[in-house]
């Protein structure tokens, strides 16, 4: 009986938010499905009945580049970001100073900074008359009719700036609880440093690496802003282009259509690797009694 | 004072696994009462149904005279000191010991009599404003000592409560334990894996073992007169020997064992001529020396034997000593410097003697529990076999 | 201390520069906003015109006043409903979980113009199949504005706030509960003296989280606005749109000033807390 009227108040003070993220979560995800099979009527409203014709547009030649440039954009991006995550995460797991904290609250800064402040800073920097600018120029390393801003260069710059305190942070989570006497040890057994950091380091905190490489990678896909500010039209990635169906074309099963597509790419991979994990432990349960 | 807390064939089953089985106990008003046993037998479990937070799957609790088994943990008049203390961090040592009486709807002015004369039963006047996280390990445990004690619960559970603690700690808050015991007549029930701690601080013990009760009894009972093989090898240290009875002369036999001088024993179990048994004898009762002693006594055992092992530990010293095919453990108490005994090295013929009454046959028998003793006389490859399947069942348990 | 001289360098040279790539932009932009010049060029001279200029900007205060009310709001409502979900799914055992879990879990995940494009199609759908009705029976204009903005970052907090909370939850030792259920307190009482109290930074920090992600908003926001709405992220989007804007710059500085002061104050809360605690 008792376990019955926990159960009851279990659902009463479940239910409200369950309720809401089935209505403003789950819903909006199947629309997004479904919506891609409508057709759009003459006012940039939906149309009646259903039609293929939406998902059948996304063989539109322009569409293979630049779902593979979100693609290696995000993937670059990534890859940067976490090179340059571990060995910051590194030194300020080892340090012990107060200037850890000091460099801990220089990386978490630009974390909380608005995300268009930080944007806008970069459009600054690279701007036409600005100093960076004249300064390559002056070094004789580009044309003065060189621009820096509106490429993908710029995109992928601005991309690794925004994420790269994204990728410090759960890194650092990992190494901080990381015993450093294990390197001691390792060195003791004649390991170089370089064989400790890569042999005994890196393992341990591969759970914050792994966690570093989902939160960057994942909005990576879905970047809208940065290619809107800093990109051109020849930088343009999936993110620009829903919202230019949404915003421009008033095309709205065009733009769920290329939103089911990225939510299959953000999706899939996850549920893949989840499965492999259950699919490993399941095994190593078997192995583990025979 | 009678019966005063009792367990009534108890069972509890985690999926296919039994935790306890069929268990019965009967504890007395006010007494100290032990769960003493290795980790995994039980005991944690049977202290947890008894405080209420997990229903038996069979069986009954029964305290003064009220079934309580399914009475909920807030309505029970027991109370618990947890393993890790269980300390609010949020709260000073003050509010943690009046969160009991606050709980219950106790009027302020209790409070303000009572949670004093709790502090200094625990020694802990003016360190009401600290928080747990500002206390050693001994403050804490008294700290929920109090706690549990304000409510004047009728029983005490005590789960591990030393374990946490470093050994010379652990010795000064066994004798606390006890004299707070005195002072509120409280009947304790305490769980512990420590035979020592177990032995100094009960009235009664019971070992348990898989789930089943081994033994009961004082601690000089279990002690001396262990049933089992497991309760003489887990209590203490022991040597094990097998035999056959050959002779009964009154209230005497004599043993054939082996490849081992025969041995008389007492016949307390009122063993049959013929009959294999097992005895277990203290390695404590027998004595030692380098010359041959001049035994005229009847009862008195007289081996000789070749030193092969010789430990020094302070207060007493433990010889291993090969006796014909067997090895026996002997520990000899250092009654003054410059001894005869300490005199004895490796590889020196000795005399060992023990009296008859000292030799105890055990009702049951089981190879493994030779496992439990400091040194198992096993050959080298029986040896290896028992430290894989040791590391085997450290492995399952976690 | 020998041990510290043989550790390579290289980590420290990664982070130094790190932080010079990441503060050089911004310190351009703290430069420029006392630069009288219009264009961030050229020095020409300095100036506080732009404070001036930025103070006195009407357009700017009313998107303050949006986006902080926008942000109480569903601080309030989702920091409520993130720390119920994370005291149901702490305390469930049920089949059910698992759909709960991922529910709860997978916003954190879903890319923010997703999020957005799909409260866009569902506000979109209601409006087009219930908006007439609710005209004619209520007289109420169904349409894109305050309130859809307010769910939306109600929706993408929540989560926030439940993950944040349940940590803390996961944290928390259970046997507390016994300890309190066993000294005799009941259901109610162990919840309000123990559980949250225990669990109480984790939902201000939730809660924290939760304001500062719904200020920082543009995605979302943009997408389920209605024509008239203006937050400070917007107002910025749509003045980075014509240009750089001197006034930004000004902007930009005190933006990144609060919320230095802000991960400041924090900072000091947390080492101050795990210091008591040892």
């Amino acid at each position: 009986m008792k376990s019955r009227l926990r159960n009851i108040s279990n659902w009463i003070i479940g239910a409200p938010s369950f309720v809401w993220l089935v209505v403003f979560y789950a819903i909006p995800i199947v629309l997004v499905f479904l919506l891609a099979f409508k057709p759009v009527d003459a006012y940039g409203g939906l149309g009646e009945g259903w039609t293929l014709k939406t998902i059948l547009d996304l063989r539109n030649p322009s569409y293979p580049a630049i779902i593979w440039r979100t693609f290696w954009q995000g993937i670059v991006s990534t890859a940067v970001c976490v090179a340059v995550a571990i060995p910051i995460s590194y030194q300020l797991a080892r340090m012990t100073s107060r200037w850890k904290n000091v460099i801990l609250l220089l990386i978490i800064v630009p974390f909380w900074t608005n995300f268009l402040v930080r944007i806008y800073a970069w459009r600054v920097f690279l701007h036409a008359d600005g100093i960076f600018k004249n300064l390559l120029v002056a070094i004789g390393l580009i044309e003065n009719s060189t621009t820096l801003l509106y490429n993908q260069w710029a995109v992928l710059v601005v991309m690794i700036y925004t994420y790269i305190p994204f990728a410090v942070l759960p890194i650092y989570a990992s190494a901080e609880k990381f015993d450093f006497s294990l390197i001691d040890a390792a060195k003791d057994l004649g390991a170089s440093s370089f064989y400790a950091f890569r042999r005994v380091f890196l393992p341990v905190i591969s759970k914050g690496i792994w966690t570093a490489v989902m939160v960057v990678l994942i909005p990576a896909f879905g970047a809208y802003l940065i290619p809107d500010l800093v990109g051109g039209p020849s930088s343009e990635l999936v993110g620009d282009k829903i919202a230019q169906r949404v915003f421009i074309d008033r095309n709205l099963p065009h733009a769920s259509a290329l939103s089911a597509l990225l939510m299959l790419a953000v999706f899939l991979p996850m549920l893949l690797g989840k499965w492999l994990n259950h699919m490993r432990r399941r095994r190593q349960t078997r192995e583990g009694r025979t | 004072m009678g019966e005063f807390l009792r367990f009534e064939n108890i069972t509890k089953r985690y999926g296919q696994n039994t935790v306890l089985d069929n268990v019965t106990l009967e504890i007395q008003a006010g007494e100290v009462f032990s769960l003493l046993g290795p980790s995994g037998c039980g005991k944690t479990t049977l202290l947890r149904i008894c405080g209420g937070f997990e229903p038996p799957d069979e069986g009954r609790v029964i305290l003064d005279g009220v079934d309580i088994t399914n009475v909920p943990a807030n309505r029970r008049a027991v109370r618990t000191v947890f393993q890790n203390y269980a300390l609010f961090p949020h709260l000073s040592v003050w509010e943690n010991i009046a969160f009991g009486l606050k709980a219950t709807g106790q009027d302020a002015k209790t409070i303000l009599e009572k949670v004093p004369k709790y502090l200094e039963l625990v020694q802990l006047t003016g360190y009401e404003n600290r928080k747990p996280g500002q206390l050693s390990g001994g403050q804490r445990q008294r700290v929920a000592i109090a706690r549990a004690l304000i409510n004047r619960p009728k029983v005490l559970l005590l789960d591990e409560p030393l374990a946490a603690l470093d050994l010379k700690l652990r010795q000064r808050m066994l004798i606390e334990l006890d004299t707070i015991h005195d002072d509120v007549g409280i009947t304790f029930l305490f769980v512990t894996h420590d035979q020592q701690e177990a032995m100094s601080i009960s009235d009664h013990i019971a070992v348990l073992r898989n789930g089943r009760v081994e033994q009961i009894g004082t601690p000089t009972e279990l002690y001396e007169a262990p049933r089992t093989s497991f309760v003489a090898a887990f209590i203490g240290d022991t040597n094990f020997f097998e035999g056959t009875v050959e002779t009964i002369e009154g209230d005497y036999c004599t043993l054939n064992i082996d490849g081992f001088p025969n041995i008389h024993l007492f016949n307390d179990k009122k063993v049959h001529r013929g009959e294999k048994i097992h005895v277990s004898i203290r390695p404590e009762k027998f004595f030692i020396s380098a010359v041959r002693p001049e035994v005229t006594d009847a009862k008195t055992n007289l081996l000789h034997g070749k030193v092969e092992e010789v430990i020094y530990v302070g207060p007493h010293t433990r010889y291993w000593v090969r006796v014909q095919d067997w090895r026996v453990s002997v520990v000899q108490q250092h009654h003054g410097y410059g001894l005869d005994e300490r005199r004895i090295k490796w590889d020196d013929e000795v005399w060992l003697w023990f009296g008859a009454d000292n030799a105890y046959m055990l009702e049951h028998y089981a190879e493994v529990d030779e496992q439990l003793l400091a040194l198992p006389d096993l050959e080298p490859e029986e040896l290896e076999a028992v430290v894989e399947g040791g590391t085997q069942e450290a492995g399952a348990t976690e | 201390m020998k041990t510290c001289k043989r550790n390579s360098r290289f980590p420290m040279f990664v982070t130094l520069l790190t932080l010079i790539f990441l503060y050089v932009p911004l310190i351009l932009v703290a430069v420029a906003s006392f630069n009288s010049s219009k264009y961030g060029g050229a020095w020409n001279s300095f100036s506080l015109k732009w404070y001036d200029r930025l103070f006195n900007e009407r357009a700017i205060w009313e998107a303050l006043a949006n986006t902080l009310f926008i942000a109480l709001i569903s601080t309030a409502i989702s920091t409520t409903l993130g720390t119920l979900s994370a005291l149901a799914l702490y305390r469930s055992k049920n089949r059910l979980k698992g759909i709960y879990y991922a529910l709860i879990h997978t916003p954190l995940i879903v890319p923010d113009i997703l999020q957005g494009i799909s409260l866009l199609l569902l506000f979109v759908t209601l409006i087009n199949l219930c908006g007439s009705l609710c005209r004619s029976l209520f007289g109420i204009e169904l349409e894109l504005g305050m309130t859809t903005i307010i769910i939306a970052h109600i929706t993408f907090c929540m989560s926030y706030v439940a993950m944040v909370v349940l940590d803390r939850l996961h944290e928390f030792d259970y046997t507390l509960l016994e300890a309190a259920q066993d000294l005799g307190a009941s259901g109610m009482y162990t919840f309000f003296r123990v559980t949250l109290p225990q669990i109480l930074p984790g939902i201000v920090a939730g809660a924290l989280f939760a304001f500062m992600l719904s200020i920082d908003d543009f995605v979302i926001t943009f997408f389920v606005k209605g024509a008239g709405d203006t937050t400070l992220p917007i107002y910025i989007q749509s003045a980075m749109r014509r240009g750089t804007p001197a006034v930004i710059n000004a902007l930009s500085v005190v933006f990144l000033l609060v919320t230095f002061v802000i991960v400041f104050i924090a900072q000091k809360l947390v080492t101050k807390n795990s210091e008591s605690k040892k």
